[in-house]
């Protein structure tokens, strides 16, 4: 898995290497999200992407991550074997619920978890390994090549220094370019991610700010750097819908500005699908499924996915919901066998002795960790799996009135 | 679903609205503090100005909005939790806000709420058993033969009344003894409607009752409320941002905006034909688990964020986000009007077709688009950036069919 | 400590109860929610326990301090009780040896006399007392008081705390205000002028005139506490059911401020102790015949270069003592803060 660093596509303009003068090269206008028509570059339809598929090189690759915890009560394994590949420009959506490890797989990467954490695996940046590198190397990386963007933009931010100041000293602390020329910077980045009066908007504290200006400072400060990928843990959880909308939206518009990927994580279904290219969705700590939006959306392949969206109520339909029984497992003690055999509906023996490896399913790279993927391929309504659940109601319920 | 007899507040006032619930011009005021010696008031922001809502027996009002629109105040002021600046609470016709602190207590009997954070709602200190039997215990029906004024409630132990609860909301009776600890996210939350449930009221007020739960466990409380309502015929009062669940839920939705109902009316009515700007622009913002239809549906994205309620727009308080604002809208309040079947808008101009509004908004968009030219980034085209709303003068709409990268890869 | 117990998840979004084994079948389920409860997490007073009682330093000072209360009760008797020690505080006898300690601990091997106690183990003063004996009722004095400051403090700390945060507005007021007060004026100089005006009334006055002036950290402290809890939502609930204030204060907020007042007391002991050791040096505090640690230490302070073991000995309990204190509030604060979950490998 070690691919060599490539040479950017052609499209993506040489002068984003340099770190002088314009941040975005696009020497056109940019793609805006109005738009209907793509520029037909850009897009990176990931159905088409197998491994080492031409025209976009990986830019990221995770192998066999497992990240623990050891604490009082024993060893939470937190993360336990997560792989993928980021290529240019995708984003690629990590979906689960809390607890399933799909933050603190992110934080591994950009190299910020606590030290008690015991982390293995392989991360690649462009073919450098990352875990291997000096705490020199990685800093040099990290908010450069790889930008994180927190969920929570007031906490992320220092209170005590200007909007304009932290910005900048996200440049200078890389020391790519002196200190005016990183304060000018800064104020390109506020216009780029919409804030109005940038030059102004500069010496404000991030108080100052509303929710999703902050949150669009944060998206600022992420790419300042021009970086190669972004990581977004949970970049709207905190903001109400409409907010959300245009946080999405600029996010992916500075995206293609900076021509970088994105990894998104989030437990919001609905904005992956929206945003993502591939998705992948975590599970107790392991990826169990793993394709493109529209395969894992329309496709299932692992109960858990369908699940998720069998649960999500529909406009259509009123009746019941059809919600995953169970709750997900301690990560101290892991049910033998797949871990999501205590709640799935199709679960058989072998699921509840042998762990399921994530594998090709029907489509090559569409993979899913099911022993009875074909099973829901078979069914019309994968979600249909899913009855409603008893609720208890029979003991005693018709007296409490 | 049969009204239930008039529990615990027993008395039906001459002068008794035909409602359950009737809610009239509420306001709700906090002082702002000054600092200093004495922490003067300084300011007054209205968390809520003058809503006016009803809820009938056995059914779901639905109340969406983003933070900060006062509908977690709205719900608390209905249950005096604070005290209401004015306006009128009546709960089967009689009025709460200017009740002594004793009747209130046994009107609590009759309205309950349950709250978000099912981590932060329950007393960490207590086993499950004590915290739902508390109701019990402080209005005297713990023990067996007390109180109960409809019957078999009162003639039970508080033990097995607590119980009963528990199987109730599909716990086990022997888990009473634990601590909320113990729960997942998903149990506390039934542990809190249990709580709720004890005293057998006639309305609930559900403050995002499931917001902070995952998506597989929201659904199983989400049916959970569904059949406690049909059983107990219960009213809910319900609150929350997600629109998918509220209208999975409701029966009539209450949209609510910088602290007023903006629209209201039938479930379907305010989804399928919304007419006020904002709930038209909250709908097409709210993301589907669908790639399909995100990809292809049309938005609005509104620019800016809701304006601070410490110093609210003059006129409609939507107009600096609408991009159908008009002069009018500054100056005049726009007064909720009734387009038939309780479909009440408060707009000086609905909207009457969505889809149409939504090409509208885009061409709008794009013929006037006020693109902030920024001196310093030569030859870097800004995205679209309207005015902002902590600016005061945003009145963009930016339509978006989404990404356009997510479009070429279909 | 129990396997089977060992199930809480360590995820910081807070327990899952899972069940990895014992799971109904698929088909007989009774209910989604039952579901994953067939595993009993640990209670948070257990974690607390077992969190303390992993601390070592907070043990051995547990240890140390118990010997040291042991060994002054028991020395020379309290109350009228007698003790097995010989001699007594206040009686005056022959000096030997010039008073000289006849404690002796270095073994033979390293050139020393091997362990032997002798007749006078802390020597004597020059009025012949045993100083052993006398350094144990000092001892004793100075634990009585530490003890008597650390209950009133902090019941009334704890009082006006809770009142102030719970009930807010012109109470806060006038009670912070009341505190800043206290707080301002220099701690020792307003136990030395009480101590001035009440210091005869014996050691319980006096634990009195030192918890008058320490109380006030504790007050803020809880106000704090109180003034965060109670805007939990567990009170409103309470509220929404119709709970009075009383039944709020006790049986929501209080319990869940137990840990920082267990904190703030054990440490409000250590300050009582060193405040009562610099009160009797100054002479405000304990009053001859009486006799406490501060007092021989001030006593005697003359002798230091002659003979310095009359300056020592009180000095070593004291500071034993402090430390103990400290460490056990150390070790209880560790246990109760939440955010303390740290491996000891």
């Amino acid at each position: 898995m070690s691919t060599p660093p490539t040479q950017p596509p052609s499209d993506w303009n040489a002068e984003t290497a340099g770190d002088q003068g314009t941040l975005y090269g696009h020497d056109g206008p940019t793609p805006t999200v109005l738009e209907r028509d793509p520029e037909p570059s850009v897009g990176v339809h990931v159905g088409h992407l197998t491994a080492g598929s031409a025209g976009s090189a990986e830019v990221l690759s995770v192998e066999g991550l497992t990240v623990s915890f050891p604490t009082e009560d024993g060893l939470v394994q937190a993360v336990r074997g997560v792989s993928y590949t980021l290529h240019e420009r995708e984003v690629l959506g990590i979906v689960g619920e809390s607890g399933s490890g799909k933050s603190v797989s992110s934080m591994a990467v950009m190299g910020l978890l606590p030290r008690s954490a015991r982390v293995s695996g392989t991360i690649r940046y462009r073919g450098q390994d990352v875990l291997g590198m000096s705490r020199k190397q990685q800093r040099a990386l990290r908010g450069r090549k790889i930008a994180m963007i927190f969920q929570d933009p007031m906490t992320a931010m220092n209170p005590v220094y200007t909007v304009g100041f932290q910005l900048a000293e996200a440049v200078l602390s890389h020391e790519l370019m002196p200190r005016k020329a990183a304060m000018a910077r800064a104020e390109e980045m506020l216009a780029l991610v919409g804030i109005p009066q940038p030059k102004a908007r500069l010496d404000s504290y991030p108080h100052e700010f509303s929710g999703g200006m902050r949150q669009r400072a944060m998206i600022a400060m992420a790419v300042i750097n021009n970086p190669d990928v972004i990581i977004a843990d949970e970049p709207t959880t905190a903001l109400d819908v409409t907010v959300q909308a245009q946080i999405l939206e600029k996010l992916i518009e500075v995206k293609d500005a900076v021509n970088a990927a994105i990894v998104l994580i989030t437990h919001d279904l609905g904005v992956v699908a929206g945003m993502a290219h591939r998705t992948l969705v975590m599970y107790a700590g392991r990826p169990v499924e793993v394709g493109g939006t529209d395969d894992v959306f329309y496709r299932p392949r692992m109960p858990y996915t369908a699940g998720l969206l069998g649960s999500i109520p529909s406009a259509g339909d009123t009746g019941r919901l059809r919600p995953i029984g169970g709750a997900p497992p301690s990560l101290i003690a892991l049910p033998t066998g797949c871990p999501f055999s205590p709640r799935c509906p199709l679960v058989t023996d072998v699921c509840r002795q042998t762990e399921p490896p994530l594998a090709p399913t029907d489509a090559a790279d569409h993979l899913a960790a099911c022993h009875h993927w074909d099973r829901l391929a078979a069914a019309d309504d994968p979600t249909a799996f899913f009855r409603p659940e008893l609720t208890g109601l029979a003991s005693g319920a018709g007296e409490i009135r | 679903m049969s009204s239930p007899a008039s529990a615990a507040t027993g008395v039906r006032s001459d002068e008794g609205s035909e409602h359950l619930l009737d809610v009239r011009d509420l306001v709700m005021e906090f002082p702002v503090k000054g600092k200093g010696f004495f922490r003067r008031t300084v300011g007054r922001v209205q968390a809520v100005s003058g809503v006016s809502l009803h809820l009938d027996a056995g059914e779901t009002l639905g109340v969406v909005g983003e933070s900060g629109c006062g509908k977690s105040t709205t719900g608390r002021a209905i249950l005096q939790l604070h005290k209401p600046t004015s306006g009128s609470v009546r709960l089967r016709g009689r009025e709460l806000t200017t009740m002594s602190a004793q009747d209130l207590r046994a009107v609590r009997r009759n309205l309950q709420i349950v709250f978000q954070d099912p981590f932060a709602s329950l007393n960490p200190k207590m086993p499950v058993n004590d915290i739902i039997g508390e109701a019990l215990r402080i209005h005297g029906l713990w023990k067996a033969g007390q109180g109960g004024t409809n019957g078999s409630a009162g003639t039970k132990g508080g033990t097995e009344r607590v119980g009963q609860l528990l199987s109730l909301v599909g716990l086990s009776p022997e888990h009473g003894n634990r601590y909320p600890h113990e729960f997942s996210g998903g149990q506390r939350q039934r542990i809190g409607i249990a709580r709720a449930l004890a005293l057998e009221p006639e309305v609930l007020i559900l403050d995002e009752p499931v917001s902070a739960l995952d998506v597989s466990v929201q659904a199983g409380v989400v049916n959970l409320l569904e059949d406690l309502q049909d059983r107990l015929g219960l009213a809910y009062f319900f609150i929350a941002h997600d629109l998918s669940i509220v209208r999975h839920i409701s029966d009539r939705i209450a949209v609510m905006y910088l602290g007023k109902i903006v629209e209201t009316g039938p479930r379907d009515d305010v989804y399928d034909h919304p007419m006020h700007p904002y709930t038209v622009a909250l709908l097409s913002a709210a993301p589907e688990a669908d790639p399909e239809a995100e990809r292809t549906r049309e938005r609005i994205i509104l620019t800016g964020d809701v304006p601070s309620p410490l110093n609210p727009p003059s006129g409609c308080r939507f107009r600096t986000r609408c991009w159908k604002a008009q002069d009018v809208c500054a100056t005049q309040e726009p007064p909720p009007i009734d387009h038939g079947n309780g479909h009440l808008v408060a707009c000086h101009f609905p909207v009457t077709d969505v889809e149409r509004e939504l090409r509208e908004a885009q061409q709008h968009l794009q013929g006037g688009r006020t693109a902030v030219p920024d001196p310093r980034s030569v030859g870097a085209p800004v995205g679209p950036v309207g005015g902002h709303g902590a600016a005061g003068v945003g009145r963009e709409a930016v339509a978006d069919p989404r990404s356009p990268e997510a479009g070429s890869a279909s | 400590m129990t396997t089977e117990k060992d199930q809480i998840s360590g995820k910081p979004a807070g327990p899952v109860g899972s069940a990895p084994a014992g799971t109904p079948a698929p088909g007989g389920r009774p209910s989604e929610a039952a579901q994953g409860m067939a595993v009993v997490a640990r209670s948070q007073g257990q974690l607390v326990r077992r969190r303390f009682l992993r601390h070592r330093a907070a043990m051995a000072s547990i240890a140390v301090l118990f010997i040291v209360v042991v060994l002054a009760f028991s020395s020379i008797g309290f109350l009228g009780i007698p003790g097995w020690w010989k001699y007594s505080y206040d009686a005056a006898g022959t000096v030997v040896n010039r008073g000289a300690p006849t404690l002796s601990v270095v073994p033979t091997w390293l050139g020393g006399n091997g362990f032997s106690i002798g007749e006078h183990p802390f020597g004597q003063d020059d009025l012949g007392r045993d100083y052993f004996a006398l350094t144990m009722r000092g001892t004793q004095i100075s634990l009585l008081i530490a003890l008597v400051v650390g209950v009133v403090s902090t019941v009334v700390g704890t009082v006006i705390g809770a009142l102030s945060g719970y009930y807010r507005g012109m109470v806060e007021t006038v009670l912070m205000r009341f505190t800043d007060v206290i707080i301002t004026i220099p701690v020792l100089v307003i136990a030395a002028v009480l101590g001035q005006k009440y210091g005869n009334g014996g050691p319980f006055v006096l634990a009195l005139v030192v918890a008058a002036v320490t109380w006030t950290s504790l007050a803020r402290l809880v106000r704090g506490e109180f003034l965060s809890q109670r805007e939990k939502e567990f009170v409103e609930a309470a509220r929404a059911l119709g709970a009075k204030p009383r039944r709020i204060i006790f049986r929501h907020i209080l319990p869940n401020t137990v840990g920082v007042i267990t904190v703030a007391a054990t440490l409000s002991v250590a300050t009582a102790i060193l405040l009562e050791t610099a009160l009797s040096y100054l002479g405000f505090g304990v009053r001859a015949p009486d006799t406490s640690l501060g007092l021989l230490v001030s006593t005697y302070q003359n002798a230091f270069t002659t003979r310095p073991w009359l300056f020592w000995w009180p000095g070593l309990f004291i500071v034993a003592i402090a430390l103990c204190v400290n460490f056990i509030g150390d070790g209880l604060r560790d246990a109760f803060d939440p955010r303390q979950n740290r491996v000891r490998a």
